[in-house]
């Protein structure tokens, strides 16, 4: 119960700020997405069916705070979730290249991410006329995707940092099984 | 990695995506208001510390940022001033002819609102501003619909959505936004649109009006939804629509809006 509320928070705290700080310190709509990265840390970290309802918690939260339609950001997580899971127990076997594939699913995650968010509004935009995706339509459009990708890279080892040293202050996770990140 | 293994999580993205799909396509927008509701309420003070902080830090950043560049501004700035002294002459005819053409199209004053002040909590992530969160909800008479201003009239949106204590603003740069307005200095009407987040395009209007560079597009007040007269920004770029029907423009905002901080809800006439 304790390690849900820690995690509640984490999840909490990120969405705020990705939405309340963030986006006036980056400039341009590229800022760094805490919520995938965390998705995708405890992915690595516990593996799919481990971390399945923190993936599903912080897509809704994460839909209810950016006023999306509840279950974009939900299926979007579960689809990175989903590809990282089945690719991190293949490429960790190579140990040594562990930095360099956990930059790699970022940089998918990523692609994923704005690819999926652009295609699902493109759809509501279809169906119930909401235009949405018009404007995400510049991210996609402008080269602006490699600066993104650094930037949750970036974001994604300082939140394993972070989380690593939460772990270890109140002793979480010790006894998981499934976790791929050493 | 087992085959069962990984059919078990097929299985469970599949349902999640086709619940998922459900929610987003049949089930009504607004039957998760009440939870978003209690979400941002409970949300809004942590929102409104993060913002103010973040708001220091960009201006710490700017300024740092600036530093090295002061030297050529200030020589950019002195030049600028004595050009900006002999416009001062030219502006206050253009303000008398101004008043005179407001008095014309009879528009409304823009002092004469009662307006409710609230600060921008938390803004878009994902686009270019298009829209903002405020920290006034229904429990200040904020309603969905109502005018969104700055300063001396500026128009820059609407409220679309409300909860208790805060309320989402779609911008005009938004691509779901579309005003009537017309042109102060020549009575053009036309429709002013949001295009990706960035700016304003002016539309619709006929090829018998008239348009010129660095005029001032005004609400028109048709609709009856958005009083007359606010102002939205001045005409950068005149173009033809793509079926050369219509003349259209750039229209230049007025503020930027990456800089707003505090933002004034019309909420009726005085």
């Amino acid at each position: 119960m304790f390690e849900k509320i820690i995690n509640f928070f984490i999840i909490f705290f990120a969405v705020l700020l990705q939405m309340s700080v963030f986006p006036n310190i980056f400039f341009l709509g590229i800022s760094p997405n805490l919520a995938m990265d965390l998705v995708i840390f405890w992915v690595v970290y516990e593996g799919f069916e481990g971390a399945f309802f923190k993936i599903i918690l912080t897509g809704f939260i994460l839909d209810l705070v950016s006023f999306h339609p509840i279950g974009i950001n939900i299926i979007i997580f579960s689809i990175i979730a989903f590809l990282t899971s089945i690719f991190s127990k293949r490429l960790f076997a190579f140990g040594i290249w562990r930095t360099i594939i956990l930059m790699l699913f970022v940089m998918i995650g990523t692609g994923i991410n704005e690819i999926g968010t652009f295609f699902l509004f493109k759809a509501i935009e279809y169906f119930k006329g909401i235009k949405e995706a018009e404007n995400i339509f510049f991210i996609l459009n402008r080269n602006v995707f490699f600066s993104e990708v650094c930037l949750n890279i970036l974001f994604f080892f300082l939140i394993v940092f972070l989380i690593v040293k939460i772990e270890k202050f109140f002793n979480l996770y010790k006894n998981k099984k499934n976790s791929n990140y050493a | 990695m087992s085959k069962k293994y990984i059919a078990s999580k097929i299985i469970k993205l599949v349902l999640v995506i086709i619940i998922c799909l459900v929610l987003i396509f049949i089930n009504p927008k607004g039957i998760f208001n009440p939870l978003r509701g209690f979400f941002l309420r409970v949300s809004a003070p942590f929102q409104r510390v993060f913002y103010g902080f973040n708001e220091k830090i960009g201006e710490t950043v700017f300024f740092l940022g600036s530093i090295a560049q002061l030297k050529t501004e200030n020589a950019r700035l002195i030049k600028e001033n004595d050009s900006l002294s002999s416009q001062v002459a030219n502006l206050k005819q253009e303000k008398n002819e101004n008043e005179a053409l407001r008095k014309q199209l009879d528009l409304l004053p823009r002092n004469q609102f009662n307006l409710i002040g609230a600060d921008i909590i938390a803004q878009d992530p994902q686009g270019m501003l298009n829209w903002v969160l405020i920290d006034k909800g229904n429990d200040s008479g904020i309603e969905s619909g109502m005018v969104v201003i700055v300063s001396d009239g500026i128009l820059v949106g609407k409220v679309t959505e409300v909860y208790s204590h805060s309320a989402k603003i779609d911008f005009l740069t938004n691509a779901n936004s579309s005003i009537n307005v017309l042109d102060l200095e020549t009575g053009a009407k036309g429709i002013a649109r949001g295009e990706y987040g960035l700016g304003l395009i002016l539309d619709m209007v006929t090829q018998t009006d008239t348009l010129n560079n660095g005029d001032s597009i005004v609400t028109s007040g048709l609709g009856g939804d958005v009083p007359k007269g606010l102002l939205l920004g001045k005409i950068k770029e005149i173009k033809l629509s793509a079926d050369k029907l219509f003349q259209g423009a750039i229209i230049t905002p007025i503020v930027k809006y990456s800089n707003l901080s505090t933002l004034f809800v019309i909420k009726s006439n005085k």
